[in-house]
């Protein structure tokens, strides 16, 4: 479990982040969200003990980040794919990952399997022998997460993990980090692609120097915005919506063409009452739907209050 | 301290600048140079006419001093280039990520300039060593070499300019974005050195006690430079203000 407590960091004057407190449970997918700037990279080299928090603290597993001692012994259970891929250029796909098995302290015959296999995973084993300096940025950010994963870590921060790859690339990588979560492993993601968040994310932090939120997509979004439905008509005319404005329980009411469009407190318990007006009304009612706020609303909403 | 860490650190570091062919061919170039030079002053010293044992002595012990320079621009040169490829690269936060401490990667970072400094040294050392002894033999009816100095140079001086070499490049290669820049910025920065052995040399024809004084002067600025380095070798250090 990673726990944060009003973890902050200034550089000079500057806040990078301010009074951060939060808590990633294990075998979560976890998102941390904001705009450039807003002190997720920060954040995320505070939690795996790469810069100290200048106030606050945090704790990896019960290991404090900000003591001396505790940084190996944390850099053992968590595995981090930094902005940029950050490869020796001139050295083999193969090298590279060998380098840093052995810094994990992983050796032959257990860290070439190790490759073999991740490298499989991503059908990269071919290349193996090739120089990274003539991969694409796809192939090396898959090189990357793969020298990330070498030592089976149990904590995995991703900073924007599919940045610089193919549809198919980043479902490959999509698939793996589900998988991961199959397998118990926790995995932050820091991102701006609010679409992966969304699809992958239990729970998503939205920070701009400070927590602006902390919850799951779906709760976020009911939290946020009203239920809207959408009740589309064969003909719509306005005069239906003074006699709808008059019930409790609509919040609001608009016309669009031959849709209604109302914001329902309860749309479970409203919807038969709605429609049995409707109907008795003379409507004819083609279908119903709920609209679904996506997490960039959710995100935009947040971030420009 | 995990030495298995130090050693993958120095490896990597040394697989890597075997592909760099400008460093490779610049760390070769200059001992071929400095040797072939010695060894063509002495040959045309031993074939003039009359020939002079005291300007082939001179120039023996000049040229001992100038091969002690060796370690010191061999490290320079490596030293620069493996700390500013990890800069261009942005390749030190995931290096930091993993289990290293900050006196691991220094370690590892200074090995990789200093040991091939060194081994050039003494190779260069040890060509010159029976080429001038067969040359002078004629002269001095027997062989001169190795003098106590020239093992002093070799054994202490040699590994001390090879160490001032490292953390100068170290500390200036921290400062700075580019290879060639951090380069000859570094050589900028030993040249005090350059000027300590082959004026002194060239003054004082290396007396011993010259020697020791340099040596004295030398592990005193080794000493400042490695307190430098290690002060801008700390992960926050390299992380926020290394650009």
């Amino acid at each position: 479990m990673i726990v944060a407590s009003s973890l902050s960091r200034s550089f000079g004057s500057f806040a990078a982040v301010e009074d951060l407190s939060l808590t990633i449970e294990r075998g979560e997918i976890f998102g941390f969200l904001g705009p450039n700037g807003a002190g997720k990279t920060t954040t995320i080299r505070m939690l795996t003990g790469l810069i100290s928090p200048t106030r606050g603290n945090a704790k990896v597993d019960e290991l404090d980040v900000s003591t001396l001692n505790n940084i190996p012994k944390i850099h053992r259970v968590v595995g981090v794919l930094p902005e940029v891929p950050g490869l020796y250029e001139n050295l083999s796909a193969y090298r590279n990952l060998d380098f840093y098995g052995r810094l994990y302290g992983l050796r032959d015959p257990r860290l070439r399997d190790r490759i073999m296999s991740l490298m499989q995973t991503f059908e990269l084993w071919e290349r193996r022998e090739d120089a990274v300096q003539t991969f694409s940025k796809g192939m090396k950010q898959k090189i990357a997460i793969i020298r990330c994963l070498l030592h089976d870590p149990e904590y995995l921060f991703l900073d924007e993990p599919v940045s610089g790859l193919d549809p198919e690339a980043s479902k490959t990588v999509r698939d793996f980090i589900l998988e991961l979560k199959k397998n118990g492993k926790t995995v932050i993601l820091s991102t701006h692609n609010l679409d992966d968040a969304d699809r992958l994310c239990d729970r998503v932090a939205v920070i701009r120097k400070k927590l602006l939120a902390l919850d799951t997509p779906r709760n976020l979004r009911t939290t946020m915005f009203k239920r809207t439905i959408v009740f589309h008509l064969k003909e719509a005319d306005g005069s239906i919506l003074q006699k709808l404005k008059t019930f409790p329980f609509v919040l609001s009411a608009e016309r669009s063409g031959n849709k209604l469009v109302l914001d329902l407190d309860d749309p479970e318990d409203d919807n038969p009452v709605i429609l049995e007006l409707l109907v008795k009304a003379g409507y004819k009612v083609q279908f119903v739907g709920e609209v679904r706020h996506s997490l960039e609303e959710v995100y935009l909403k947040l971030v420009t209050n | 301290m995990n030495w298995g860490i130090v050693e993958q650190v120095f490896l990597k570091d040394l697989q890597e600048l075997s592909k760099n062919r400008y460093v490779f061919f610049s760390m070769l170039f200059l001992p071929v140079i400095l040797v072939s030079v010695t060894v063509v002053n002495i040959y045309s010293a031993v074939n003039s006419t009359p020939v002079s044992a005291v300007t082939i002595a001179i120039l023996i012990s000049t040229f001992s001093e100038i091969i002690i320079l060796i370690p010191a621009i061999v490290s320079v040169l490596i030293g620069a280039t493996s700390v500013v490829i990890e800069k261009n690269n942005r390749s030190l936060e995931p290096l930091l990520a993993t289990p290293i401490t900050d006196t691991e990667l220094l370690l590892g970072k200074a090995l990789a300039p200093f040991i091939p400094a060194i081994i050039l040294g003494f190779v260069a050392y040890g060509a010159i060593i029976p080429v001038v002894d067969y040359l002078t033999y004629p002269v001095f009816g027997g062989y001169i070499l190795p003098t106590e100095t020239m093992l002093y140079q070799m054994f202490v001086m040699a590994p001390l300019v090879g160490l001032f070499g490292t953390f100068v490049a170290l500390f200036i290669s921290t400062k700075i974005k580019d290879v060639r820049a951090a380069q000859q910025i570094s050589t900028l920065a030993i040249m005090p050195l350059f000027i300590i052995l082959v004026v002194g040399s060239l003054v004082f024809a290396s007396t011993f006690d010259l020697l020791v004084v340099v040596t004295i002067i030398l592990a005193i600025a080794v000493l400042g430079f490695a307190k430098l380095t290690i002060r801008q070798f700390n992960r926050e250090s390299i992380l926020i203000s290394w650009k």
